[in-house]
């Protein structure tokens, strides 16, 4: 009995974690302004109440792409996170019913600072 | 040979015999005479012949022939200007023709690469037998004529052609020429083509003339021709930028009966003409001829598109040639009209349309030639300004003499037509006229020409203008030019010059230059000198000056040869010299080089000297400067080493006195300076420096330092080394933030190229009074230069760093006017990197604000805060400064990661990146991302804050993306969420605000299309707007239309409610039971606003909304006008449904900050027409029957005064009527859930005669027909309702009543308990039945109702009356004295309750 108890506390807790977070996927442009370059890019967001996680792929000529975590209060979310081994990323905007759309800052080790900004769409 | 020797013919023989002989013999001699004759030889000897009779020579090496005629190899045809010579050519005559009939019939000519050779120059100097017999000319076919007749029937001649000038060919072609068929009897015809290459462009084959046409040649009776005609087209070709039309012409010679006529006509298309008639009068001896060219605009046009003046012309020419004296008359007219003359140059565009005659005449008499007339004349249209060219005597164009030839004169000639080239330099030359005249004249060696004024040059009174001169005195000008131009030279005197001001300025010149212009020596002479007292200074100054300024000079190559030179500036002529520049001696001077002949010592050649040279002068000359003071004293010298090296010494430093330098009304500086420049010239390089700057203002402030620069001309390399130390006073609006600051700017620079620079060293430290502000340093060399496109760029191998120190932001006011921030900048490292035209700067360590306040358009967004922030920002500089310092930049200024923290808690995150472009003279934002999120309950925390209008708690997250120039949207949204109504009480419902619009930054406004959502239950209010935002003033300007689906009024007025508390001082929070309703108790008084309730709103909306609700009431389809201006607010012309009636009103608001009493004071009216009074009861009290049902119409008036929205509602005055008819009224039963009450009304049989008739009653009341029903009242400024009349008329019953509805505040209007003193009357069945209970007086009142003896009170609540008292009334009636309603029905009921036992009970079997 005690392994059917488990697996039925395993699915209540699946659905309750399942029916308590969300995942929306974005797709837009990210804009590097340093260098003057834009590209597609694509994040799947996932929001649990204020934590949200999210899957970064950025094209062709800019890169970046991999998984970024943060949190969302009322709108503001904010995700960073290390892609493609050294690449930090820092995402922060306001995010609504249609999109999300803010600035970003992108480091390399022993390189500048670049800057730029996004504007991704909720897809329907 | 001659042609007499040619057999005349015989006669016939008469005999047979001898016939036969003579026949024989004939033929045997015919046969061998034509066998002769078509011998070669005798072909050749008959072509020769017959050449030799025409004038011409011919030799030819070889004749055969042919089956076809006789081929002749190597012929050479010689005429006089023409040579022919073909190889081969087949000449087929008929010999029989010429013997028998003295005819020379050419059957055939075949010539192949015919070379035809034509020279001018030899027909006019051939010993023709005309000339040569002195014989007048007798005609053109005279010279055709063949002593016996002839033809031609077939010509094929192909080959090339030339004409010969001076040795050299001028024109090259080639021909074909077909025909024939010509006899006496018939004319012949052929067909030519011709094409020869132009003597003005390159050989090539599209650089040809063309020809292509038709020749008719007839003969006359004497073996002549008597006419030829050519008639053809020809093509042209394109000339640089002139393109000729195609063209066709006609050209006809025709024996006449007394000479010859002569027709010429070339047609350039439709636009060109040019005719000839010619006669020959034979007898007469004389030839005439009239020529005739037109040409129209549009030729011009045509020939140059775009790039000639309009013109067009016409004119006419007369010959008359004596031909046996060889005298010649020619006369020639014409007219040209000119205009566009823009098209030339854009700066001849004043020249209006000149129109110009030409008339002249040539003569010959006695073989000379004299040129007897010439008159030119141009003149301008509507314009006085005139050119005229005459002719001074007749002269001999082969042999002009040096006496003067003619005249030019130029006759008030605007001088405005000369201000197209001076506009680009913002100047300008007021209305004036100039006159000159010239006698043109050979020098005697008839070598060059020369033009001495008849007169001088006058300009009188001519003034100059410009944006960025002074007012300048009108002056007369007058010289007189001379110029002299021969082939190796030119030479321009100006003597008598003289330019007089009104005002006493005089300058006199005479200056001479000239150009020798094989060598391209130049020399020149010249003085000036005079007084401008005046002119320099002003009239305003007391400074006039006195000049004397003398130079000779001679530059051959790269010598210059300076044996004078001398300028010397003085107060008065008797005054010691201000500024004096003297050579001491002769110098030559390689200016190339810069360096002198050798000497065995050093020698000094000029000298500069200062003494109290004032300079107060220039900024007449310079707006937007000022200068004031001297400069007192300074000596430096031009000197050369022994070995002829050139230098520049001061030796006494130039020493500016009480000197004062301003700029745009400011002074920067008013003190004392010294400099020390100097220049020496080594072998291969220069050093230039100023030695000893120092200028120290008179508030003690100073520069100092030097500057060194060396530089090898054969490297083409230098170095240079600037040191320049500067104590400064306070930068503007700095003074109490920097005090006095401190600069130091250390550079050591060489160059790699002549494009490319190292800067090796560089240091540039900026002090303030108390701590550095601003150190910019590089640790490592930077290249700085050109690109190879002539770019200003550099490259950074280690990034410069950039220290600020410690900076106040409130610094930065006078540059952010709608900005204000406050707080103190601590002190933040960068680094600064290049690379080519990109420029970044990125943050070592976040920058830190301490006390950070901020208020934007006059609000407070931030106070008393640590705010920190990484900065950076990325540029792309393009800079090219030669030929022309052009400047313009693109890039981003980055805030990220901005963060305000409150007690260790976020209360503000914030990121921003302006982008921006710029010339050197201005900078434009171009693009905006911002996103900020705001913590309101962390922001309460800061005390500072209290009463700025931000809430106490909740968060607003916003973000503002787009491009500021307008080229695409700008985006702005925000979310307001977990905001706290005004009383504390509640959390109001989210609101999204949102827009999106464009930027118009020539007016700085944003237009958008706005959208507000408001998250209220159970359906979200929804607003949309267009408004455009003066970005300004701050304020949001509209004229749209305001369209909503659902708009819940209360939720609104209760955020405006929210949003005016938190700037009010705080007020102790008061009890709300309804999320909906008004606050419980009037708010304390607010205090006097300086705006009004609409605040940055201005415009009108014109109203469309769907559902405007203010719980409970709504109403719907809500139309209007909202007008909202600077003190007043109107709603005008509002309608709408409210409970199935038609609702409609109009209200304003006026605005008066002064009025104590409140600053806003609204009035109102508002109006419901026929509304369901039973809709509006169950909507308040759905479980319930209305009261009343009836249509009923409302009319209201309301005013109001106080200061915020809320207080003016609660404040607000009101009369109100309400009237109604036809209706019903139900009067509650109380109890009425009892059985009794059932009972009663169902007239229980078993009750008494007195419960039976308050049955009837009852059942009365419970539905009672209301004719009219009219409610009057006022509310007053308490919030109580006075019912001043309350009637209600049945047809059995009248109510009259007054009394009030006390105010309870959060409730609303119906729930509000009611007290009314009510006086009823009844006629009829109520009558009696009332009557029945002793209630009524017996006597009816003149309306015919009974009043009652006592009148009873109505209270409960305004919507739902209690009506007990009444019933009390009525069952004392019927209980006597003691009863009461409540008792009554518990009587009834314990009845009631028996009866239905007893009915319970079994009934016994029967």
């Amino acid at each position: 009995m005690m392994p059917l108890r488990l697996l039925v506390l395993c699915s209540a807790l699946v659905s309750l974690a399942a029916s308590a977070s969300r995942t929306q996927v974005l797709t837009g442009t990210v804009t590097n302004t340093t260098v003057d370059q834009a590209a597609p890019a694509r994040l799947a967001l996932t929001l649990s109440g204020e934590t949200a996680t999210a899957q970064l792929t950025t094209e062709l000529p800019l890169t970046g792409s991999g998984q970024l975590a943060g949190h969302f209060r009322h709108g503001w979310l904010e995700l960073s996170g290390k892609v493609d081994g050294k690449l930090a990323l820092h995402f922060r905007g306001a995010l609504n019913a249609r999109d999300y759309r803010g600035t970003y800052v992108a480091t390399l080790p022993d390189k500048s600072t670049q800057y730029g900004k996004f504007h991704l769409t909720l897809e329907r | 040979m001659s042609a007499d020797a040619i057999p005349p013919p015989t006669s016939r023989p008469r005999r047979s015999r001898w016939a036969w002989i003579f026949l024989g013999s004939f033929l045997l001699g015919g046969c061998a005479a034509l066998a002769l004759l078509f011998a070669p030889p005798i072909q050749a000897w008959l072509i020769r012949r017959a050449a030799h009779e025409a004038g011409v020579e011919v030799v030819f090496t070889d004749a055969s022939v042919m089956p076809t005629g006789i081929k002749i190899t190597g012929l050479d045809l010689k005429m006089p200007g023409l040579k022919a010579r073909s190889e081969p050519i087949v000449v087929q005559i008929a010999p029989g023709r010429l013997f028998n009939k003295r005819e020379l019939k050419i059957e055939r000519v075949q010539a192949r690469k015919l070379r035809v050779t034509l020279t001018p120059a030899e027909f006019a100097a051939s010993p023709s037998p005309a000339t040569a017999a002195r014989q007048p000319f007798a005609g053109l076919f005279a010279l055709l004529q063949l002593p016996l007749a002839w033809a031609l029937d077939d010509a094929q001649l192909d080959g090339e052609i030339a004409v010969i000038d001076g040795g050299q060919p001028l024109v090259v072609g080639t021909f074909t020429l077909q025909g024939g068929g010509l006899s006496a009897e018939r004319a012949g015809e052929f067909t030519y083509e011709l094409a020869v290459n132009s003597s003005v462009l390159p050989l090539g084959a599209e650089n040809k003339i063309r020809s292509r046409g038709r020749v008719r040649l007839a003969q006359g009776s004497q073996h002549d021709l008597a006419a030829v005609t050519i008639e053809g087209d020809l093509e042209f070709p394109r000339y640089g930028r002139l393109a000729l039309p195609p063209a066709r012409f006609h050209l006809s010679a025709t024996a006449a009966p007394q000479g010859e006529t002569y027709r010429a006509r070339l047609d350039l298309g439709p636009d060109a003409t040019f005719e000839l008639d010619g006669f020959l009068d034979k007898p007469a001896g004389k030839l005439t001829a009239r020529a005739n060219v037109r040409a129209n605009q549009a030729l011009v046009a045509s020939l140059a598109a775009g790039k000639l003046p309009t013109a067009a012309l016409d004119g006419r020419a007369d010959l008359t040639l004596d031909l046996a004296r060889n005298d010649l008359d020619i006369s020639l007219s014409g007219n040209l009209s000119a205009s566009n003359f823009s098209a030339l140059a854009a700066e001849l565009s004043d020249i209006p349309l000149v129109k110009g005659t030409l008339a002249a005449a040539l003569t010959r008499r006695g073989g000379k030639l004299s040129l007897t007339r010439v008159d030119a004349d141009l003149h301008a249209e509507n314009s006085p300004a005139r050119i005229r060219i005459a002719l001074t005597q007749p002269v001999d164009p082969a042999a002009l003499p040096a006496t003067p030839l003619a005249t030019v004169a130029l006759e008030r000639i605007p001088l405005a037509w000369a201000n197209p080239w001076l506009f680009p330099h913002g100047l300008a030359l007021e209305p004036a006229e100039l006159a000159a005249g010239w006698q043109l004249q050979l020098s005697p060696g008839r070598d060059a020409l020369t033009l001495e004024p008849t007169r001088p040059v006058e300009i009188p009174a001519v003034r100059l203008k410009g944006a960025r001169l002074p007012a300048l005195p009108p002056i007369d000008i007058t010289f007189r030019p001379h110029a002299t131009l021969s082939t190796r030279r030119a030479a321009l005197q100006l003597e008598n010059f003289a330019a007089t001001t009104p005002k006493g300025d005089r300058l006199s010149s005479r200056i001479t230059a000239s150009c020798d212009l094989e060598s391209g020596r130049i020399e020149t002479t010249g003085r000036i000198s005079g007084t401008a007292p005046t002119l320099l200074a002003g009239p305003d100054q007391a400074a006039p000056f006195t000049l004397t300024t003398r130079w000779d000079a001679t530059l051959a190559g790269t010598t210059l040869n300076l044996k004078a030179l001398e300028l010397v500036a003085r107060l008065r002529r008797d005054a010691p010299p201000w500024i004096s520049v003297q050579l001491l001696r002769p110098l030559e001077l390689d200016v190339a080089k810069l360096t002198t002949p050798k000497t065995a010592v050093t020698t000094d050649w000029a000298r500069l000297q200062f003494s109290g040279f004032p300079l107060g002068w220039v900024s007449r000359w310079l707006p937007g400067y000022d200068f004031a003071g001297t400069v007192a004293a300074g000596e430096s010298w031009v000197r050369s080493t022994a070995e002829g090296k050139l230098a520049f010494e001061t030796t006494t430093p130039w020493r500016l006195a009480d000197a004062t330098l301003g700029l745009g009304g400011r002074t920067f500086f008013a003190g004392e300076a010294t400099i020390a420049p100097g220049l020496a010239v080594h072998a291969d390089r220069y050093t230039a420096d100023i030695q000893e700057i120092s200028a120290r203002h008179r508030d003690g402030s100073r520069i100092y330092g030097s500057i060194t620069a060396g530089v090898r001309l054969g490297e083409r390399k230098a170095a240079t080394a600037v040191e320049l130390f500067c104590e400064l006073p306070a930068l503007p609006h700095s003074e109490a933030t920097f005090g006095p600051l401190y600069a130091a700017l250390r550079a050591k620079s060489h160059n790699e190229s002549t494009t490319h620079a190292v800067v090796d060293q560089f240091s540039l430290r900026v002090l303030g009074r108390d701590r550095e502000l601003l150190l910019l340093e590089a640790s490592a060399p930077f290249d700085a230069g050109l690109s190879t496109s002539g770019l200003l760029v550099a490259r950074t191998g280690a990034p410069l760093k950039l220290t600020t120190g410690e900076i106040p932001l409130a610094w930065l006011r006078p540059w952010l006017p709608a900005f204000e921030a406050d707080g103190m900048l601590q002190p933040a490292e960068f680094h600064l990197t290049a690379d080519h035209a990109r420029i970044q700067l990125r943050p070592i360590k976040p920058v830190h604000v301490r006390q950070f306040s901020a208020r934007f358009a006059n609000r407070d967004i931030a106070r008393d805060m640590d705010f920190r922030f990484d900065l950076g920002a990325d540029a792309t500089v393009i800079c090219t400064p030669t030929p022309v310092f052009d400047l313009g930049y693109t890039g981003a200024v980055h805030l990220t990661h901005g963060a305000i923290d409150v007690a260790g808690q976020r209360a503000i995150d914030l990121d921003l990146s302006v982008s921006f472009l710029g010339d050197e003279t201005r900078i434009y934002p171009s693009g905006l991302d911002y996103t900020t999120r705001a913590d309101f309950a962390q922001l309460s925390r800061v005390p500072a804050l209290a009463g700025t209008g931000l809430p106490a708690r909740g968060t607003f997250v916003a973000r503002a993306n787009g491009d500021l120039l307008g080229k695409s949207p700008v985006e702005f949204w925000s979310r307001l969420h977990g905001i706290p109504s005004g009383d504390g009480q509640r959390t109001l419902p989210p609101l999204e605000l949102s827009a999106q619009g464009r930027f118009e930054p020539e007016t700085n406004y944003l237009g958008a299309a706005i959208r507000l959502q408001l998250e209220t239950q159970p359906r979200v209010t929804d607003a949309f707007f267009g408004a455009r935002m003066n970005l300004g003033a701050g304020r949001l300007e509209i004229a749209s239309r305001f369209r909503s689906q659902f708009f819940d009024a209360a939720e609104a007025f209760a955020f405006v409610d929210a949003i005016q508390k938190s700037r009010a001082p705080s007020s102790p929070p008061t009890r709300s039971p309804s999320p909906n309703a008004l606050p419980s108790t009037p708010s304390a008084p607010s205090a006097p606003a300086l705006e009004p309730l609409w605040s940055q709103l201005r415009g009108h909306f014109d109203l469309d909304l769907g559902t405007v609700r203010f719980a409970p009431y709504q109403i719907d389809n809500v139309r209007g006008r909202l007008d909202l201006r600077d003190r007043d607010l109107v709603l005008s012309n509002l309608n709408g449904e409210m409970f199935s009636g038609r609702w409609r009103g109009a209200a304003r608001v006026d605005f008066d900050p002064q009025n104590p009493a409140g600053d806003h004071a609204i009035a109102g009216e508002f109006h419901i027409e026929q509304f369901d009074s039973a809709r509006i009861l169950q909507t308040i009290f759905p479980t319930e029957l209305a009261s009343v049902d009836a249509r009923i119409d409302v009319h209201a008036h309301v005013r109001s005064r106080g200061h915020a929205i809320l207080e003016l509602a609660e404040r607000a005055e009101a009369d109100f009527t309400m009237e109604g008819r036809e209706g019903i009224v139900r009067l509650r039963v109380p109890k009425q859930d009892l059985a009794a009450s059932a009972a009663i009304f169902a007239g229980t049989v078993g009750f008494s005669s007195e419960l039976q008739a308050l049955g009837r009653l009852l059942r009365k009341f419970a539905e009672m027909p209301v004719h009219q029903l009219r409610i009057a009242g006022e509310r007053q400024k308490d919030g109580d309702v006075v019912l001043t009349e309350f009637r209600l008329d049945s047809p059995q019953a009248r109510l009259l009543a007054q009394g009030e509805i006390a105010h309870v505040g959060g409730t609303d209007l119906l729930n509000r308990p009611l007290a009314l003193s009510v006086d009823l009357a009844a006629k009829d069945e109520m009558a009696d039945i009332l009557g029945g209970m002793s209630l009524l007086e017996r006597k009816p009142r003149a309306d015919g109702y009974r009043p009652m003896k006592e009148k009873f009170e109505l209270r409960g609540k305004a919507g739902a009356p209690d009506t007990r008292p009444l019933y009390d009334l009525l069952a004392k009636a019927v209980l006597g004295s003691k009863g009461t309603w409540g008792f009554l029905m518990r009587k009834l009921q314990d009845q009631v309750n028996k009866s239905k036992t007893a009915a319970a009970k079994p009934t016994p079997a029967p």
